[in-house]
């Protein structure tokens, strides 16, 4: 009897060490190249002490720590067999239908994106320095900034992660609302 | 009997002229510029949502939008205030109507604009009109149309940043614009 109850045991144990481990490779992969990003970005934060550039060089470097750290939320679920939902507004989050759809739309428009980047890094080399160096160092700021949200988008697509953006607070009981004023609207303008 | 009939007639004819000649001398909503923060305070029926040294704010709705309304002030000198557009839209190409809809009603009171345009920052989307909302939201397209009068100048713009959209009608004092532009010098250089 003794060895019917360690035989069981043992099958237990064999066949839930056999059990799928959820991949975590392509999530490694887009964290890789997040970092690589990050890197570069706080090397382009340092180039600054403020000013417009140094702002927009910080976004960006918030904007690709965060997706990092939502990546790295979602692995770590994985790999502690933890499933992580999430819920909107009290609904649940699921992917939308046409994800790939939108996926492939995302990839393309950073594709141009960067294409628009090229261009632009390849003028700002032609300045030394001067307001119109930095003009087109903005402009290359700006284009880089937009790369950095729209694979934020990308990436918390692709791992099913909902977008979150900032609402304007709901409005409390004792804020006051949106009254119309008496007379016409014409006369208002 | 026929000269009290022609005085009660001489004053209604009074009372409207002057009630019409008010009307026209309002910048802005019930108030013009120079007015003093109090006298700015008491045109209004609303609530003050915001109030500082600079700045009278209130919350209101103008043709069926949630706006809110601010007065801004120098040296307790209303010089420019402004509607900003309080909505939300899940699709951004909403937010061209909302600015249709105010060029739309400021044509209506000031004729045709003096400038209606749209500026294409960064070309990503520009064949792509479904998109144009989200242009806007990352400061690839901006729209501004303006007006004039003899005192004011008028401008209803829509701009983004950040995914964020701002639907803002500007007026501002024509005759305070150099004590304005001294106070903002005065403000940046005192920030060294």
């Amino acid at each position: 009897m003794f060895n019917y109850f360690k035989i069981l045991s043992l099958t237990i144990l064999l066949l839930a060490g056999c059990s799928n481990v959820p991949s975590t490779e392509e999530i490694d992969s887009d964290i890789g190249l997040l970092d690589k990003e990050i890197k570069e970005a706080t090397a382009t934060v340092q180039d600054y002490s403020g000013g417009l550039l140094a702002i927009l060089a910080n976004v960006r470097l918030e904007t690709l720590q965060s997706t990092k750290t939502m990546l790295l939320q979602k692995k770590t679920g994985l790999k502690r067999y933890i499933p992580v939902s999430y819920s909107v507004d009290g609904k649940k989050y699921s992917a939308p239908e046409n994800k790939n759809h939108l996926l492939q739309e995302l990839k393309q428009d950073i594709e141009n994106l960067k294409d628009d980047l090229v261009k632009a890094e390849k003028e700002s080399d032609q300045y030394g320095g001067g307001l119109l160096g930095v003009l087109s160092l903005t402009q290359v700021a700006t284009v880089k900034n937009s790369i950095a949200f729209l694979e934020q988008r990308r990436l918390l697509l692709k791992h099913d992660i909902p977008y979150y953006s900032i609402l304007p607070a709901t409005s409390k009981s004792n804020e006051q609302s949106f009254k119309p004023t008496p007379g016409k609207d014409i006369d208002k303008f | 009997m026929k000269t009290l009939l022609r005085i009660v007639l001489v004053g209604f004819f009074l009372v409207f002229f002057v009630e019409l000649s008010l009307a026209d001398d309002y910048n802005f909503r019930k108030t013009k510029w120079g007015m003093s923060i109090a006298q700015v305070k008491s045109s209004e029926p609303l609530d003050v949502a915001k109030e500082d040294e600079t700045l009278l704010g209130y919350k209101t709705t103008v043709i069926g939008k949630d706006v809110f309304v601010a007065y801004f002030f120098i040296n307790n000198q209303l010089v420019r205030a402004r509607y900003v557009l309080a909505e939300s839209h899940t699709n951004k190409n909403d937010f061209i109507t909302d600015y249709n809809d105010f060029k739309e009603i400021l044509t209506k009171k000031y004729g045709e604009p003096k400038q209606d345009k749209s500026f294409w920052k960064n070309d990503l989307y520009k064949d792509d009109y479904s998109h144009w909302g989200t242009a806007i939201s990352m400061g690839h397209l901006v729209y501004l149309s303006s007006w004039e009068t003899q005192d004011t100048e008028i401008n209803d713009m829509l701009m983004g940043e950040n995914f964020d959209i701002s639907c803002i009608v500007e007026y501002s004092s024509k005759d305070l614009k150099e004590i304005e532009k001294k106070a903002q010098e005065k403000k940046a250089l005192d920030a060294f």
